[in-house]
This record gives C-alpha cells, sequence and structure tokens, in this order.
C-alpha cells in the first residue's frame, strides 16, 4: 500500500509537468509562426516560445496511460484521469484519479501548491476507506518506476532559466523542419549538454537528448503522434522517455484531454471520499 | 489410487468456485464493467503458511472479495451519487473451515450541496495513525491474531501494507462540509457485537483455570469442582433503541494540519466475562461439598472520546490520535467473590507515529510507531492476573525497500516495551505480473512464554502467497 502511495506521489509530479508541457502548448495562441516568420530568431528567443507553451496559466482535464518498461521489455501500464487547475495568485492544484490496473484503482491523490504556501498532499486510498495527509518526496530528481525527472519534462521555462542556449544548424526530423538547440547547463546539473529538437512551425520541442559527462547520449525524451486538437492546435499524444544507460522506457500517452475549466469541488478532500 | 474424502471434494469444489470467479470477474471487469458503467473489480488470494516448529501445514488459505460499483445521476434520480456492493469469502483448506460467501460492504451513496449521505452496511473509517486507531470507534476490528499461521499477526504491525479494518455494520453516516472542515455523523442501527469472538478452547481453558483455582483456594477434590458451562455466552441487545450506536466527529485542515475531535456512544467490541462461584453445602452437615463455577459474559456500552492530527513537516509525515473510554458500570466486576476478567475502570488508547522516504522517490520508506494501551495487552482484551491492568507500551516499525520495478523487499516488527517480546515479518514480493503478485515472508515471535508475543510461538510461520486482482 505504501509503495502505491510513494509510486502515486511520483507519478503526480510526472503528470503535473506533461500535463504542462501538453495541455497548455495546444492551449498556446501561435505568434505569427512559420520558416519565414522565425527565420531569425535567436536560441534564446526560441526558449522563449517554447516557454510560451508552459507559462499559461488554466485549468483542464486529461486522462492519460503511464507505461514504464524494464530492461528486458516488461511494461506496468497505469490509467489516469487528471484534473488540473491554477489559479491568478499561483495556487496550484491537482487531482490524480487511478483508473487501472485493478490494485490501484479508485486511488485519488490532492495536491494544493504554490500560492506561497506550503505544498499540501492527500491521499485517499478505498481500501483503507479514508484520506490520509502526505509528504512530497524528498528530492526532484528520478522518481521511482519511471525515467523522468522535473528537470526534464519541466518544459521550456526550466531550460531558460538553468541552461545557456546556442543555436545549431537547423534538421529535418521525421519530415519536420526543426531548429536543433544546444543547451549547455549554467547550474549543477546530471548532464553536460541538452540537444534539443524544436519544431519551428509550432515551436514544440520533438526530441531532446541528454548527454551525461562522457559526451555520450544518457536519455532521449521524444514527442511524437502529433494531432491537432479540436482547437486546431498541435499537440503530442506521445511523449516517450528512454534511458539509454538503464535500458528503461517510461511512455506517457495522451487518450483524452480537455481544456475546459475543472469545478474547484474536484480539489476537495470532499471529493477524494467519493467513489 | 487416491482417495478423496468429502471434505476434500469440498476444498477442491471451492478452488473452482474461486477459478471460475476471477476468470469471470476478469472477463466481465474488461468486458462488461466499462461499456455498462458498472466497474467490476476484485481479488483472489492464496496463502500457505507452514510452521517453522516442525507442525507441517499451519494455514492453507484461499480468499476472495467481488465489488461492483456504479453511478447514479440518470434521469429517474434527483440528487447524483453511486452504489457499491461487495462480497467476500475465505476457505482453509488446512481447518476445513471458512465462509464461501459474506457480504462485505452494501451501500447507496447521495451527494447533496453541502453534504454526502452514505445508507448500508458500510465502514466507517476514522483516525490519522497507521495501521491501529483508536479514534475509529464504529467498526468492529478483528482480532489479529486470529488469523492461522501467523498471517493475521502481520496485521499487527501494517506487513505488507496491511491496515486493520473493521468490520461492516448497517449504519447512516453523513459528512456535512461547511467552508472550515467537515463535520461527520454516524448512526449504526444494528452493531456486530462479538466482532473479536474468544476462540472457544480458549474460553475453556479459562473456565478449567479458574477450576483448579477453586480446588486450590479451597482444598477441595477436582471432581468438587463443577462448571455449569464450557464457554462464556453474551446476549446481544434486543430492542432496535437498545442495538443504536453514535458517532460524531468534527474535523478541519489548517496549514499542513489535519485535526479532528470524535466522540462515540456505542457497545463495547467484546463483551465483559467474569466467573461467579456458588458454594455447594450438605444440608444435613452443613459441610461444604463442592463449587459451582458459573461463566458470565454481557456486552456494555461505552462513552468515547477522542482526538486525532496528522501533519507534514518537511520530508516527514507525523501523526498522533489518542481515545479515552468511559464504560458503563457492570456491577458484577466489582463484586469480590467473582473472578473478574474486565474491569470497570476508563481507559486510554493512544498511537504517535511517522514516516518518511528516502533517496530517489520509491527507494527506501520508514515508518516507526508508539502504541500506548493503559487497559492492558493489544492482543487480547481481557486480564488474566488479578488487580489493575498493567498499561502496555509499544513500538511499531516498517523498512522497506524498491530495487527494481517489481521486486520489493519490507520488514516490519512489533515489540512490547513491557515484557520485552516481539513479532518480527520480513517479506519479498515479486510482482509476476501487472494483476498477479508472488510472495514470502516469515512470521517470527519471541519472547518467554507468558509475554505478549512470546506466547504467540505457535505461529511461527513462513508464508508463501498469490494474489491475482482483476
Amino acid at each position: 500500500m505504501v509503495r502505491c502511495e510513494m509510486r502515486q506521489v511520483a507519478l503526480m509530479g510526472i503528470v503535473a509537468c506533461v500535463l504542462l508541457a501538453v495541455m497548455f502548448a495546444a492551449a498556446w495562441a501561435p505568434l505569427p509562426s512559420g520558416r519565414a516568420g522565425a527565420a531569425d530568431l535567436t536560441a534564446e528567443q526560441i526558449l522563449d516560445r517554447i516557454e510560451s507553451t508552459t507559462m499559461l496559466t488554466g485549468s483542464g482535464s486529461a486522462t492519460i496511460e503511464l507505461i514504464t518498461e524494464n530492461k528486458r521489455g516488461q511494461q506496468r501500464s497505469n490509467k489516469l484521469k487528471v484534473y488540473r487547475s491554477k489559479a491568478a495568485d499561483g495556487t496550484e492544484k491537482q487531482l490524480l484519479e487511478y483508473l487501472s490496473p485493478a490494485d490501484v484503482a479508485g486511488t485519488k491523490l490532492l495536491s494544493i501548491t504554490g500560492g506561497g504556501q506550503e505544498s499540501q498532499i492527500w491521499l485517499f486510498m478505498p481500501a483503507l476507506g479514508r484520506e490520509r495527509r502526505i509528504a512530497g518526496t524528498e528530492t526532484r530528481s528520478k522518481f521511482m518506476g519511471t525515467d523522468f525527472t522535473y528537470e526534464e519534462i519541466s518544459g521550456g521555462s526550466a531550460y531558460k532559466d538553468d541552461y545557456k542556449a546556442e543555436k545549431l544548424k537547423d534538421e529535418d526530423l521525421d519530415g519536420r523542419n526543426c531548429y536543433v538547440l544546444r543547451l549547455t547547463p549554467t547550474k549543477e546539473s546530471d548532464y553536460a549538454f541538452v540537444k534539443m529538437w524544436v519544431w519551428r512551425d509550432e515551436f514544440i520541442p520533438l526530441k531532446i537528448e541528454f548527454y551525461n559527462k562522457d559526451g555520450k547520449v544518457r536519455k532521449v525524451l521524444s514527442n511524437s503522434d502529433l494531432k491537432k486538437n479540436s482547437k486546431g492546435k498541435w499537440e503530442p499524444s506521445t511523449i516517450e522517455m528512454s534511458d539509454v544507460a538503464a535500458g528503461t522506457k517510461t511512455i506517457i500517452k495522451i487518450l483524452e484531454m480537455s481544456g475546459e475549466p475543472v469545478s474547484d469541488e474536484y480539489f476537495t478532500v470532499r471529493y477524494l471520499r467519493r467513489r | 489410487m487416491r482417495r478423496y474424502t468429502k471434505a476434500g471434494w469440498a476444498s477442491i469444489g471451492s478452488m473452482v468456485f474461486l477459478a471460475v470467479l476471477a476468470l469471470c470477474g476478469a472477463w466481465t471487469g474488461t468486458a462488461w464493467g466499462e461499456e455498462s458503467g458498472v466497474k467490476v473489480s476484485g481479488e483472489v488470494q492464496h496463502d500457505l503458511a507452514i510452521s517453522l516448529r516442525g507442525d507441517g501445514v499451519v494455514a492453507n488459505m484461499v480468499s476472495y472479495r467481488l465489488s461492483l460499483s456504479g453511478e447514479l445521476g440518470g434521469a429517474g434520480w434527483a440528487t447524483p451519487g453511486s452504489v457499491y456492493i461487495s462480497i467476500k469469502g475465505d476457505y482453509d483448506l488446512q481447518s476445513e473451515s471458512g465462509k464461501l460467501v459474506d457480504l462485505d460492504e452494501a451501500y447507496v451513496d447521495l451527494y447533496f450541496s453541502g453534504a454526502d449521505l452514505r445508507l448500508g452496511q458500510q465502514a466507517v473509517s476514522w483516525g490519522t495513525a497507521y495501521g491501529l486507531n483508536p479514534t475509529s470507534y464504529v467498526n468492529p476490528m478483528p482480532n489479529p491474531t486470529s488469523s492461522p499461521g501467523g498471517a493475521g499477526i502481520a496485521g499487527i504491525a501494517g506487513a505488507g501494507g496491511l491496515e486493520l479494518a473493521g468490520l461492516p455494520v448497517p449504519a447512516v453516516s453523513a459528512t456535512i462540509y461547511p467552508s472550515w472542515g467537515d463535520v461527520g455523523l454516524v448512526a449504526v442501527l444494528n452493531p456486530r457485537l462479538q466482532g473479536v469472538p474468544v476462540p472457544e478452547d480458549v474460553q475453556a481453558g479459562i473456565i478449567q483455570e479458574v477450576a483448579y483455582e477453586v480446588v486450590r483456594q479451597k482444598n477441595i477434590p477436582p471432581q468438587a469442582v463443577t462448571p455449569s458451562a464450557d464457554h462464556f455466552s453474551a446476549e446481544p441487545p434486543e430492542s432496535l433503541t437498545d442495538r443504536l450506536e453514535y458517532a460524531a466527529r468534527v474535523g478541519t485542515r489548517t496549514g499542513n494540519w489535519d485535526l479532528y475531535l470524535s466522540g462515540f456512544r456505542g457497545w463495547e467490541d467484546h463483551p465483559v466475562l467474569w466467573v461467579s462461584m456458588m458454594p455447594l453445602i450438605d444440608s444435613s452437615t452443613g459441610y461444604l461439598t463442592g463449587v459451582r463455577v458459573d461463566p458470565n459474559a454481557a456486552y456494555r456500552k461505552v462513552t468515547k472520546a477522542g482526538f486525532a492530527a496528522s501533519c507534514t513537516w518537511g520530508p516527514y509525515t507525523l501523526w498522533g490520535e489518542a481515545s479515552y473510554a468511559w464504560p458503563d458500570r457492570v456491577p458484577e466486576l466489582d463484586d469480590p467473590n467473582n473472578i473478574t476478567f474486565s474491569s470497570n475502570e476508563p481507559y486510554w488508547q493512544a498511537v504517535l507515529g511517522g514516516d518518511r522516504t528516502f533517496g530517489d522517490a520509491g527507494d527506501v520508506y520508514l515508518m516507526a510507531e508508539y502504541i500506548y494501551y493503559s487497559n492492558g495487552s493489544l492482543l487480547v482484551p481481557y486480564q488474566f492476573v488479578p488487580g489493575k491492568s498493567e498499561a502496555r507500551h509499544y513500538v511499531v516499525g516498517t523498512a522497506r525497500w524498491q530495487p527494481a520495478q517489481d521486486h520489493q523487499l519490507e520488514v516490519s516488527g512489533i515489540y512490547c516495551m513491557n515484557d520485552g517480546s516481539y513479532v518480527a515479518m520480513p517479506r519479498y514480493t515479486y510482482q509476476l505480473s501487472q494483476s498477479t503478485s508472488l510472495w514470502f515472508g516469515l512470521a517470527l515471535p519471541g519472547g518467554d512464554e507468558e509475554t505478549d508475543f512470546g506466547g504467540l510461538s505457535d505461529a511461527r510461520s513462513a508464508t508463501v502467497g498469490v494474489k491475482l486482482a482483476f
């Protein structure tokens, strides 16, 4: 049960960041884009444009499938419903509800962060029949059972703050013309540098390679299955992080997504207790 | 050629039934449940416990749980809500005993604008502590030592993530949600008394002990002592008004704190026990010819008040929970002519604990908890030594490590500070697939025979188990 609890706290962080990166990318109203309009952008300006996709505030929900794969290729899958809201004062609320597998279905995790308060997290387990207040994870490095860290999926803002960007020669990736950036950390980091492929038309990072101190690729993040949503905005429906060294993989599939505001009643202990 | 006994056929039948149930559940859970809006889930589990004292297999338990849930809120319903029903069963192939089908929970939830209502057989789970919750008054708690082979002992310390869940009772519970927190009100319509029955062989043993004591004190031959029964028998309350129980809780969340005040008026889970003695006098000689020993038992009401809190402090989660109980006075327990196993004294129960995860999110988890019982042993609700109960102090701990996605190692233990007895429970769990897990564990009680856990030396065992969830 507690193992399940730790997994859920970990997943909560991942899901929060992924949703920021994906959901708000979908909501982003493109500035003049395309090759002609963006031809002269600097590396920092490109990061700014990526950042703008994660800086939007708002509310939304999504159904996702989170798959972890070990080095033998065996997969574990969790299906989750995620509700999210961000208030003007910076308070972020998120409710994560497990739909499957059976042993964790019905488990809910509520977190309220930001807004100048300490983080508050409650976990509800159906078998226990009540919620528990729990502490967040101590570290923000690697999360149990997955290949993600906050840093790696927190979008452009973290890269802008913590990396020095250099623009390399443009490349085509899966038929899409991309800016290629080399990002060198300005703070202590596990990586020597990061290489990022950004789709020129929509400013969506399609691939990110993380290099270790020996200059070898340690991890690869890819955003794929790009589709237009109902508002005509492009969004990736599959996000995959491969740990090349460990031979493991984490895949997030966005099954449904909505930018419709979520009622505040979802972010309450009362809702946690409901079946 | 092997011959199957009737009981053997029953065992095979029960296993086939459970296998079919698992398959049906798996099928309906995927094929029927999702499309109809009805969620079907369940689990089937098999535990095999082998004695480490050379007594062979001590438990061979198959158990299952099947649940269905769905939402209300269609055109015919004035208010949104949900329905939930679950059944469970277990069968010990070793002792050839068990209950194949038992109603677990069955209730309807109705959601109003400022309050939620739950009607039906339900577990009302209150409290902030792990494992043992002194403020979870409503549902009788099963005895953690009642399961054979040490499987139940593990429940004491929460091994394998076990939490002690109360037995569901028919009740109406309402939770009101003002802006500052919540108010819970519960009325139990028919308490499930004798939630922790004292095993009949234990009862017979108690009566036998009393008879020996009478023989010693009165200096009469053993055949002169005649117990009127070989077990204690308590009648549950008859009228509906007598059966009613009430509980209330007020909670608020402020900063990093969850705070609750609660109260309860209802029945104790266990009957109080005493033995009265009737001297048998020869009317012609006036000499004592014998003693009749009458075992007595009675349920009594109790009033409880409690406090529970939990908070986070950096990477730690901390909790504290306590209750104070005033039992209704049973005059026979104060009669010096009776041998009593219960007391009219009020009593305290308290739990204080914390946990923390170290390293990356899943690496190492540690939990420690202190438990205080003013009225004696955590395991046995009766006192067998004359005089006031000795307060007991316990320490519970769990360490858990998950070195890889499919592997988990953990050690749980409970230590009685009064007598130095303990139970250690190492366990390894392997997640064979998404829905199937296997484990191997040990239950290792230690201490002198007369101590709390040392007396459980029969339960020194190794357990292997498998669980399929669908």
